[in-house]
């Protein structure tokens, strides 16, 4: 058998596994035809437009097994625990007893997406109006063992950011789906943490999917640094009703293979909604960031930053898709995708795109990749500034603009501290 | 100009649509190894050919049609397509005074006027008349110099080696879908080639025209610039009004050497369709060239506003150090046309630079796609590249699409891409309206500024009558 058909058949453990826990009959029937969707699409190949330039092969060859029981959580510090509450995963399920987050408000409801499934309809609802699903949604739509559900009475304040960690252990699948709906005018800010633990792969499917009533506002922050033979896919659909605010922070710093997928349906009139991203690329990593922002009607508003700074045998892919459906009068998009490029062997590719089917609209793109400027280094080194400092300045500078749209505060000193360890290429001769 | 009303210009019927009547060799429709055989045999060519051709042909009936392209239109039917069609003439005419006076009165209305071009405008015009060559002007001229400029059918016959060096080096049969359909039925088209160290002294110009019924073009041109040669190609085209769609599936070729540079410029006004989209011209066409040596230059330039579907996209390959490519293009869709262009700049060499202006418009229910790559490979130390494309939208069912491709694989190297999308502003209307000009003198005059750096990059009387295939869509298009 060739390593596709083997894949094909692979999970079927872990089909059989996730049927086995407790859940209602829909989602049972929901799983059994997303494994078969997922098993006669198979898995992309790079004749496929949308992965043209992520080759699966690496994913295809490896086993990867979900554990019958949830490993305990071996927890370390991180960079948000002083600015959030957290809730923990392993390999995709809920480990209560390191969570922190207690004492919630009127109004929030705040479970694991397993049981919010057997106590709330309104979950059961939403997951069951599901789109269609690609090869990988319909993966992770058949196997995922837990995650997230949040909802958000009308009006209702979030206090404080929500963590979500969620860890991978050797050898593991980790499939998670997160649901995340905010009632209108409420407002909440969530940071989507993957981690691994120790050195060795595993593979995390993970797929969100947030609802903006009208008025709601959703940050949404997610940081992938999982080891250096991880594999990541991420998917997040958001849909936004009339003046909602979305704003997603996607920084890609660690996995073998790193894919996000965040498709935004700007559904109500005079939404908005900002998505940054940030690759940091070293050693082999490959990272690609897929976005797709649907402005279907009149009066939204998008605006994309994504930019990579790629070191040693790295790669960035970036597809930015911006659709304006025929109506969809006073759209006004723009998006920008930026790539320093710090080592021979590392590569960019980008892909902007624009589909416009409406006359009245403003929209725009630019992509441009390069080195380090040496005009801009030999201006701060002319000021006495050492050269593996001033390359930090220039690089630190580059970064920051990318979390520059998150408003003051601690959760944006936190990113900055967690960034400025991580930046490839400072400290280098 | 101004006076025109809006819905009076924008449904101009097309000005160039009559038939000529003129005694016409067509073969079966069908396509077959017998027709490529027979093909080869009818225009006497060498038996390397003919094994090209058939080549191409068994790679053909391996290859499917691409679909990818944003463009939608019903099946074609290979087989019902008549793959040769020549004007029946006693012999090779020697002046214009043998050739067919039908002939020349077609091209008197085409306002290509051939026997006064040669002594007014300059231009030796290599006219095809559907597939194969009548006239062929200035030859002498050029023969002096040791320019070649003939009919391709031609240049087989007659040098046969450097058809056999350069044919199929930079588009291949193997290429893609219909590059392989014309590599092995291509009926006539245009050879250039300018010896070391020549600079061609007059712009090449050869205008194309459709018109037998149900006959597909396979034009093949082929442009060879020696070594610090010059050469500038123009071509031209408008085509008769008929209901049938016809599928005309060109290959274009130039291969500059070290420190050569070619031009090339096109205007495309075949027949679009009438305004419900029925008939109209299939433009799928491949261009590519080839900077094969240092220093090498090329540049296409087009202003694409006719046919029902236009897909193409003329491209660099820049492998020599210093090598520069450039396009520069306008294309504008109305009614129901639709394009899908854009260029590849493939960087090989050192110090390559690459610049890329593209100006879509659409208007009524046009779509107009912009698709690109620019490629920089590792070895393409401080390469360089720029594009900007624009999209300018009158209507709010027409549709604008821009997808670029970069892929960059040297730290030296430095690429920027811009696109924009918008319609034409009101204040800017506003503006030139209150100094006095009309709607319609407004629009013009922001779509020819909107236009202007592609236009500047034209050849004069290219440059004019762009300008007025242009204001015949665009006056109207906004009101």
């Amino acid at each position: 058998m060739n390593d596709a058909v083997q894949f094909a058949h692979r999970y079927d453990a872990a089909l059989a596994q996730a049927l086995a826990r407790p859940q209602p009959a829909w989602l049972r029937r929901q799983r059994g035809e997303a494994y078969a969707r997922f098993q006669a699409l198979g898995l992309p190949t790079t004749r496929q437009e949308d992965w043209r330039y992520t080759a699966l092969t690496g994913l295809e060859r490896t086993a990867f097994a979900p554990p019958e029981r949830v490993p305990a959580a071996h927890l370390r510090h991180t960079a948000f625990d002083a600015v959030a509450r957290r809730l923990v995963f392993v390999d995709g399920g809920f480990r209560p007893e390191a969570s922190t987050f207690r004492d919630l408000p009127q109004g929030v409801t705040l479970l694991p997406l397993s049981e919010a499934l057997l106590r709330r309809s309104a979950a059961g609802e939403l997951l069951q109006d599901a789109p269609e699903a690609d090869a990988l949604g319909a993966f992770n739509r058949a196997l995922w063992r837990d995650g997230l559900y949040l909802e958000l009475a009308p009006g209702v304040e979030l206090p404080e950011p929500l963590h979500l960690v969620c860890l991978g252990t050797p050898g593991h699948l980790a499939p998670l789906r997160h649901l995340l709906v905010l009632g209108r005018g409420s407002r909440a800010t969530v940071i989507e943490h993957y981690l691994s633990e120790g050195d060795d792969a595993h593979f995390t499917p993970a797929a969100s999917e947030c609802r903006l009533e009208a008025g709601a506002g959703l940050v949404h922050v997610k940081v992938a640094e999982e080891n250096e033979a991880a594999y990541h896919i991420g998917r997040t659909l958001v849909r936004q009703a009339a003046g909602s605010r979305y704003l997603s922070l996607s920084l890609a710093a660690g996995g073998l293979l790193t894919r996000t997928d965040l498709a935004v349906r700007l559904e109500g009139e005079a939404a908005a909604c900002t998505l940054n991203g940030l690759t940091l690329g070293r050693g082999r990593r490959h990272a690609d960031h897929h976005t797709y922002i649907d402005h279907r009607q009149p009066r939204c508003t998008s605006r994309q930053l994504y930019k990579g700074v790629l070191d040693e045998r790295a790669r960035a892919v970036f597809n930015g898709r911006v659709r304006v459906a025929p109506g969809a009068v006073g759209s006004d998009a723009r998006q920008m995708n930026r790539n320093l490029l710090l080592s021979a062997a590392a590569e960019a590719d980008s892909k902007p795109q624009l589909e416009i089917f409406a006359d009245d609209v403003k929209c725009s793109h630019g992509a441009a990749v390069g080195g380090l400027d040496a005009e801009q280094l030999y201006y701060l080194r002319s000021r006495g500034l050492a050269e593996p400092t001033a390359r930090a300045l220039l690089l630190k500078a580059f970064a920051a603009e990318v979390y520059e749209a998150l408003p003051a505060g601690a959760l944006r000193d936190a990113l900055e501290d967690w960034l400025a360890g991580r930046l490839p290429g400072v400290g280098r001769d | 100009m101004a006076n025109v009303t809006v819905r009076e210009a924008v449904e101009r019927e097309y000005r160039w649509g009559f038939v000529t009547p003129i005694e016409q060799e067509t073969f079966p429709k069908g396509l077959s190894e017998e027709v490529v055989r027979l093909i080869s045999a009818r225009k006497n060519e060498p038996e390397f050919m003919l094994e090209w051709r058939l080549a191409a042909y068994r790679h053909w009936l391996t290859m499917q049609e691409p679909t990818w392209a944003t463009v939608r239109h019903p099946p074609i039917d290979y087989q019902d397509i008549s793959y040769f069609a020549a004007p029946r003439q006693k012999a090779a005419p020697k002046s214009l005074d043998e050739v067919d006076p039908e002939l020349l009165a077609t091209y008197e209305k085409l306002g290509i006027p051939l026997a006064e071009r040669e002594a007014l405008a300059g231009v030796a015009v290599d006219a095809v008349f559907d597939s194969v060559s009548v006239a062929t002007t200035f030859k002498d001229k050029l023969a002096s110099l040791g320019i070649i400029f003939c009919a391709f059918s031609e240049a087989v016959r007659e040098h046969p080696d450097l058809v056999r060096q350069y044919l199929g080096s930079v588009v291949p049969y193997t290429d893609n879908f219909f590059a392989t359909l014309n590599s092995a039925v291509f009926s006539d088209g245009s050879f250039v080639y300018v010896p070391k160290g020549v600079r061609c002294p007059m712009e090449l110009s050869t205008y194309f025209r459709i018109n037998a019924r149900s006959t597909g073009q396979f034009e093949r041109t082929l442009i060879i610039a020696d070594e610090g040669a010059f050469v500038s190609y123009l071509e031209g085209c408008t085509a008769p009004m008929r209901d049938e769609n016809q599928l005309h599936a060109a290959v274009v070729e130039l291969v500059a050497l070290k420190d050569a540079t070619i031009k090339y410029a096109t205007v495309q006004n075949w027949y679009p369709g009438d305004k419900e989209g029925r008939g109209g011209i299939y433009n799928f066409v491949t261009k590519r060239g080839e900077c094969r040596g240092d220093n090498a230059h090329i540049s296409w330039t087009q202003v694409e506003t006719g046919s029902a579907i236009t897909w193409k996209y003329p491209s660099c390959i820049l492998r020599g150090d210093n090598a520069v490519g450039e396009f520069y293009s306008v294309a504008l869709t109305n009614h129901h046309q639709q394009a899908d262009t854009g260029t590849k700049m493939i960087h090989i060499g050192r110090n390559t630079r690459s610049t890329v202006v593209s100006k879509g418009i659409s208007a009524g229910h046009g779509s107009n796609a912009y698709r690109g790559l620019v490629k920089v490979l590792a070895s393409a130390d401080n390469a360089r590249n720029y594009t900007q494309c624009d999209s300018l939208l009158m209507g709010e069912r027409c549709a604008a699409h821009t997808f670029p491709y970069i892929e960059v694989k040297n730290p030296t190297a430095r690429v920027e891409h811009e696109a924009t999308t918008g319609k034409i502003g009101e204040d800017q209307l506003f503006y030139l309206m209150s100094r006095g000009l009309s709607a319609e003198d407004a629009v013009n005059m922001i779509v020819s500024g909107f236009c202007r750096e592609v236009f500047k990059e034209l050849p004069m009387e290219f440059a004019v009558e762009a300008k007025k295939l242009l204001a015949v869509s665009l006056e109207g298009a906004v009101g």
